[in-house]
């Protein structure tokens, strides 16, 4: 399907040029849309006007109204004075971050879709059901600040596929957040604690709110394996070799059980929620759990 | 399987003993583990916290373990050179022997013989072993019994060079070669037995078989299951019908057969059932009971199915029953009284006339070839011009002396008589009844053996005269002429100087009477003054062992001697007729066979083997690529266990591995598949009418021979009411060529050398109505050879074959040949190039084949010019071009192969208006 979403080999992830991405962009979108036209967001309560750049509405002048917001043009065709509104800009911001470590890559089936992947879609669909609610949404570490409407919406996928935000390390060091923001982090989370420790710590200096999407891969929840097998890092020397692979299940589930506990105590700590999804599933689950946690009302 | 298993053989058996460390692959593969399977997962670090708990060693799965043991004992068996079939040979330097039975016997399952004979020759070039080869049956014109190497080339081809003969086999070879055989350093001899004994003795063949065993060592070759054909023994003629007697050897299982009857163009005449009187029963007799005029068409009898030459009887003149007219009052006289010359007359007759009865004018206008006279005196003058005539135009008159013709001066004697007649047995004579005395040497009686018993009382005497003893064919034991005879123009008389009944004699009711009115009968059909003087009779026709008409210039014959009734080497020669067309003398199996018995080997101290149809095989290739197979198959499995079932497909070593184990499925190319007439091929050929290629082994040009032939065929179906079929291959030395009304023959410089049994082959085709259309293809490269197509590679190779065929001259196309207007009206014959010239075979004084050339010979590659691809598209380009000389180049093809359909149909002259009103003329 896409080459993205399934290549293997991280080095040559990091040559896929800007052509390939937008090549794959349809892909991503079709999904994402597919997504969100599924998914019914409820009332929305951000139809109103106030201080904003875009026209609103038109309305009878009042005494009340200053003189100035007299729209004469208007006016002029009708006995009526018209004031012109502009729509109510939300001060408030959603700002995303998508994993792209060489280990979001993987899936242990070719029916299955990778993390990355699924991961995007999701942000995407979060992106699009944000731009039509008309929220101001950013990809972390685009130089633009958030923004709503079609135009951001564009700038949000170029950032998303583009952007060498790669894995936490570089997002650690060059995150820039405003305050008061809604921030979505999707990632495999599968990163020594210590360095996830770290990570958070400066989260919990920005004083946002936000939300851990933590997306695996059914092969990692549930290990699978049997037999002899070389155990291999996606990316780098790392190997463990096990004769009977499936003697290890256990032992590894309780490994993974305890990391998604940290993660989850950690995001309590943080003030922030955390969700888990299982590629395997659909992805319609998560994206209402990530617009209703985005939807709840900050403070 | 167990047939299987005693064939199968090994050329280097000590390799085998390699199967021994069989275990011990066993035990290192088990205490190796398989490599493991490798896992990319992103959850490492979980993994590395447990690393080192479990490490215990996986076993490798017993079927992998057992996979890769197969794998080892095939290379093993495969290096050990198995093959099946393989003769097994004592040494490898000591000369060989091959004494070959091949004669009518062995033609019987000559199959079999042939491919065991192939695979031992195989074997022995393989072996570069010294061969000499001697054939029990070929004439043996090798006086001083001296054994000749065979050249390894004639050795890879020895089954086209040894051939069932219809001569017998002469066992006593084994003894004549005997002082040449031991000249040889411990011989291998080989004897290809036909399991039978037909002349001399047994006994003696067994030890001169023990004797040459002695000098080396002796295999004999013979069926597994002895079946000797039916023979028929002897045809004879009786009163009733025909009698053919017919011998199998003992014990023969029951199998029903047929006695053919065949007229001379191979019409069967009639059938019979042969019945065998239980499995005891060696011999049986058939009964044929055929209208007179039926008769006189036989030719040959033959038992179906049988494929022996012991199983055909030739007939000649001899067999033929003559119309012999016997002179009566009326037309409608009743049967003789036994007192009458007319009783006697016909029943010495009998056997082997057709008798017909009339008066003498009657009898000369229906124009039998004898008229037997009885007592008559002088004929009325017009009669007796009439007869003269008759006789002069060669018809043979039988008269009888009695007191008319001894008191009558009449004409048509073959000897001026005396007046009366001689009385040696009156009541006034003191002489006593002569007895006959022996037959004259010119005489055609010579051979009859006189009865002492035959007394003459009475006879017309001749006038003695110088000639007298010339014309006399038996006489009294005192000289006296008894009967004589003298030609007239092509005809004769023969006068008996007795009476036709008992009155002066009883010749007339003794058997040699009727012998001689037998001999009588032969006049005509052959008199032995007519054959060469030294009394040999060369070869006319003659069969091979299969009963089969060979081609006589390709066969070294020889003349047989009719004249010696002694001869006892009668089965020497080869079966077929002797002679002249006009006078033949046919030479059967049957008559000249003792007896027909097996031989009984299993007094022979010698190993005996069994003729094996099966070619010898080399089981080492097979085996190597079943081994490579496995490894591949291992390695498919090893990709799929490491990767995992996803990555199959996508992994560039699995696809490499796909391409090699592709690959090597066509290293061991599939058997010919030309092979042999299968019956699907010969079904092929027969149920539709087809085109057919000679395969040259260029594939370029073959595959274009095929797209030619293909799109003739489709503008024959298109056009024409020929419903060409696909064309067919033809391998010259495997397929029948008969089914094919033309073939294309496209000749290539270095076209194998046709070999003798092809020509052959050819020459039947083409005797019996096909057409070749030979193509040197090389119109464009003739100009440098002077425009001659003749003086080209092509040409020079077309010229070396054209000149062992038997064909007639040939002669460039003439303007009013058939071709020129057998379908279209054309005067140009353009192929791929426009301007060679065609030639055919020269029509016009040959006779039958309905004046169809069988021979067409040009240059100028009309099989490209007829060339289509799969599309229907034209293949080549024509020179110099033009869609016109393709059609030009179609018309052609269409004219050939109606004219080989139609024969010279067109070369009627009631088609001429018509032509040229479309001439336009």
């Amino acid at each position: 399907m896409t080459d993205l979403g399934l290549r293997k080999n991280s080095h040559r992830l990091e040559r896929v040029d800007a052509e390939m991405l937008s090549s794959s962009l349809p892909a991503l979108m079709l999904q994402a849309e597919k997504l969100v036209n599924g998914f019914d967001p409820g009332t929305h309560g951000r139809r109103k006007s106030g201080v904003g750049e875009d026209f609103w509405q038109f309305k009878s002048y009042e005494q009340s109204d200053p003189s100035s917001s007299i729209d004469w043009r208007q006016s002029a065709k009708r006995d009526q004075l018209f004031i012109r509104q502009n729509e109510l800009e939300t001060p408030e911001s959603v700002w995303f971050w998508c994993d792209n470590s060489p280990g979001m890559a993987f899936s242990s089936k070719n029916a299955i879709p990778s993390k990355l992947f699924q991961s995007r879609v999701l942000t995407l669909a979060t992106a699009l059901l944000l731009m039509k609610g008309s929220e101001n949404f950013a990809y972390i570490g685009g130089l633009q600040k958030a923004s709503q409407g079609p135009v951001s919406f564009e700038r949000f996928t170029e950032n998303l596929l583009r952007l060498d935000s790669k894995d936490l390390a570089t997002l650690t060091t060059g995150l820039r957040l405003p305050k008061k923001a809604r921030v979505v982090l999707v990632s495999d989370f599968l990163y020594p604690q210590e360095q996830l420790q770290k990570f958070f710590n400066i989260l919990q200096q920005t004083e946002n709110r936000g939300l851990l999407v933590q997306i695996n891969d059914p092969a990692e929840i549930g290990f699978p394996f049997k037999g002899r097998i070389l155990f291999k890092g996606m990316n780098g020397p790392l190997s463990a070799l096990f004769g009977r692979s499936e003697n290890i299940r256990d032992e590894y589930l309780e490994k993974f059980q305890a990391h998604q506990n940290f993660l989850k105590q950690a995001a309590r700590k943080l003030q922030w929620d955390y969700l888990g999804h299982n590629t395997e599933n659909p992805m319609s689950e998560p994206l209402s759990s990530i617009f209703f946690s985005l939807q709840r009302k900050t403070k | 399987m167990t047939a299987f298993l005693t064939s199968l053989t090994f050329a280097t058996p000590w390799i085998l003993s390699a199967l021994l460390i069989l275990p011990a692959i066993w035990w290192l593969l088990r205490l190796m583990p398989p490599a493991p399977k490798k896992v990319r997962f992103p959850a490492i670090q979980f993994l590395l916290q447990i690393a080192g708990k479990e490490e215990s060693r996986a076993k490798m799965p017993l079927w992998l373990l057992l996979l890769r043991l197969m794998i080892a004992a095939l290379v093993i068996v495969a290096l050990a050179g198995p093959s099946l079939n393989r003769t097994e040979l004592t040494g490898t330097d000591r000369p060989i022997v091959l004494f070959i039975d091949n004669d009518w016997l062995s033609a019987g399952n000559w199959d079999i013989k042939e491919a065991t004979l192939n695979r031992m020759a195989k074997e022995f070039y393989a072996q570069d072993r010294l061969v000499y080869i001697v054939t029990t049956a070929h004439p043996q014109n090798n006086s001083d019994y001296s054994l000749k190497a065979v050249s390894p080339d004639s050795l890879s081809a020895i089954s086209r060079q040894v051939h069932p003969l219809s001569q017998g086999v002469d066992h006593r070879v084994f003894e004549q070669y005997y002082p040449a055989l031991s000249r040889l350093q411990s011989p291998e001899i080989f004897w290809f037995t036909n399991g039978y004994t037909t002349t001399g003795s047994e006994t003696a063949l067994i030890d001169a078989l023990e004797k040459i065993a002695d000098l080396g060592s002796l295999t004999i070759y013979r069926d597994k299951e002895l079946i000797g054909p039916p023979i028929i023994r002897s045809v004879s003629n009786s009163g009733g019908g025909i009698t053919v007697e017919i011998t199998r050897p003992a014990n023969s299982p029951a199998r029903p057969s047929m006695l053919l009857a065949r007229s001379e163009s191979g019409k069967i005449l009639e059938k019979m059932p042969v019945v065998f009187d239980g499995i005891t029963s060696q011999s049986t007799s058939v009964t044929f009971k055929l209208p007179n005029e039926i008769r006189n068409d036989l030719s040959r009898f033959e038992i179906q199915n049988s494929k022996s030459a012991g199983s055909v009887f030739l007939l000649d003149d001899r067999w033929k029953r003559r119309t012999i007219g016997l002179v009566t009052n009326s037309a409608e006289e009743d049967t003789p009284s036994l007192l009458e010359e007319n009783y006697y007359l016909e029943n010495a007759l009998l056997p082997f006339y057709d008798i017909k009865k009339n008066t003498l004018s009657q009898l000369i206008e229906e124009d039998p070839a004898l008229i037997a006279m009885r007592d008559t005196a002088a004929l009325p003058a017009k009669q007796s011009s009439m007869l003269e005539k008759w006789i002069s135009d060669g018809g043979i008159l039988i008269r009888f002396a009695g007191p008319k013709l001894a008191n009558a001066r009449s004409g048509l004697l073959p000897v001026p008589l005396r007046a009366g007649n001689r009385n040696l047995d009156g009541a006034m004579s003191w002489g006593k009844p002569a007895k006959l005395g022996k037959m004259p040497e010119n005489s055609p009686f010579s051979h009859l053996t006189v009865d002492p018993d035959i007394t003459v009382s009475k006879q017309v005497l001749a006038n003695p005269s110088p000639e007298l003893s010339q014309k006399t064919w038996a006489q009294l034991a005192d000289g006296t002429p008894l009967v004589t005879a003298d030609d007239r123009g092509r005809g004769k008389i023969i006068l008996f100087h007795t009476t036709a009944k008992m009155a002066w004699s009883d010749l007339a009711i003794s058997g040699l009477f009727v012998e001689m009115l037998r001999e009588i009968s032969f006049l005509g059909s052959f008199s032995p003054s007519q054959s060469a003087s030294d009394g040999l009779l060369a070869p006319l026709a003659l069969l091979d062992g299969f009963g089969r008409p060979i081609d006589l210039a390709s066969q070294q014959s020889l003349s047989l001697s009719y004249l010696d009734p002694q001869a006892t080497d009668r089965g020497l020669y080869a079966s077929g007729y002797y002679g002249s067309p006009q006078n033949r003398i046919a030479n059967n199996v049957g008559p000249n066979i003792d007896r027909y018995e097996p031989i009984n080997l299993t007094k022979v101290t010698a190993t005996t083997r069994f003729y094996e149809e099966g070619k010898s095989l080399s089981l080492m290739a097979p085996l190597l690529s079943a081994a490579l197979g496995l490894i591949l198959i291992d390695s498919l499995i090893m990709i799929f266990l490491l990767n995992g079932s996803r990555l199959l497909i996508r992994s560039a070593s699995t696809k490499a591995v796909i391409i090699t184990f592709i690959a090597s499925l066509s290293v061991f190319p599939a058997s010919d598949s030309y092979a042999k007439d299968d019956l699907d091929r010969l079904l092929q050929a027969t149920l539709e009418t087809r085109l057919a290629y000679i395969v040259t082994g260029d594939t370029q040009i073959d595959e274009m021979s095929k797209a030619g032939l293909t799109g003739l065929s489709k503008q024959l179906r298109r056009r024409t009411a020929i419903e060409a079929a696909q064309p067919l291959p033809i391998k010259l030395e495997q397929n029948e060529l008969i089914f094919f009304p033309m073939i294309y023959w496209p000749i290539t410089a270095d076209f194998e050398p046709v070999s003798d049994q092809a020509i052959e082959k050819i020459n039947h085709y083409l005797k019996i109505g096909g057409t070749i259309l030979f193509d040197t293809r090389n119109q464009l490269a003739a100009g440098v050879s002077n425009g001659n197509f003749t003086r080209t590679p092509e040409g020079m190779r077309l010229r070396s074959l054209l000149s062992r065929l038997d064909i007639q001259r040939l002669t460039q196309v003439p303007t009013d040949h058939v071709l020129t207007r057998s379908f279209y009206l054309m005067q140009s014959f353009p192929g791929r190039y426009h301007d060679g010239e065609l030639w055919v075979e020269n029509t016009l004084n040959a006779a039958g084949n309905d004046g169809v050339a069988s021979i067409v010979v040009g240059s100028n590659d009309w099989a490209a010019a007829w060339a289509i691809n799969f599309e229907g598209r034209p293949v080549a380009a024509m020179v110099p071009g033009g869609e016109r000389q393709r059609e030009m180049a179609f018309r052609f093809g269409i004219n050939l192969v109606m004219y080989t359909l139609a024969g010279n149909y067109k070369a009627d002259q009631v088609h001429i208006p018509a032509i040229l009103e479309r001439l336009g003329q």
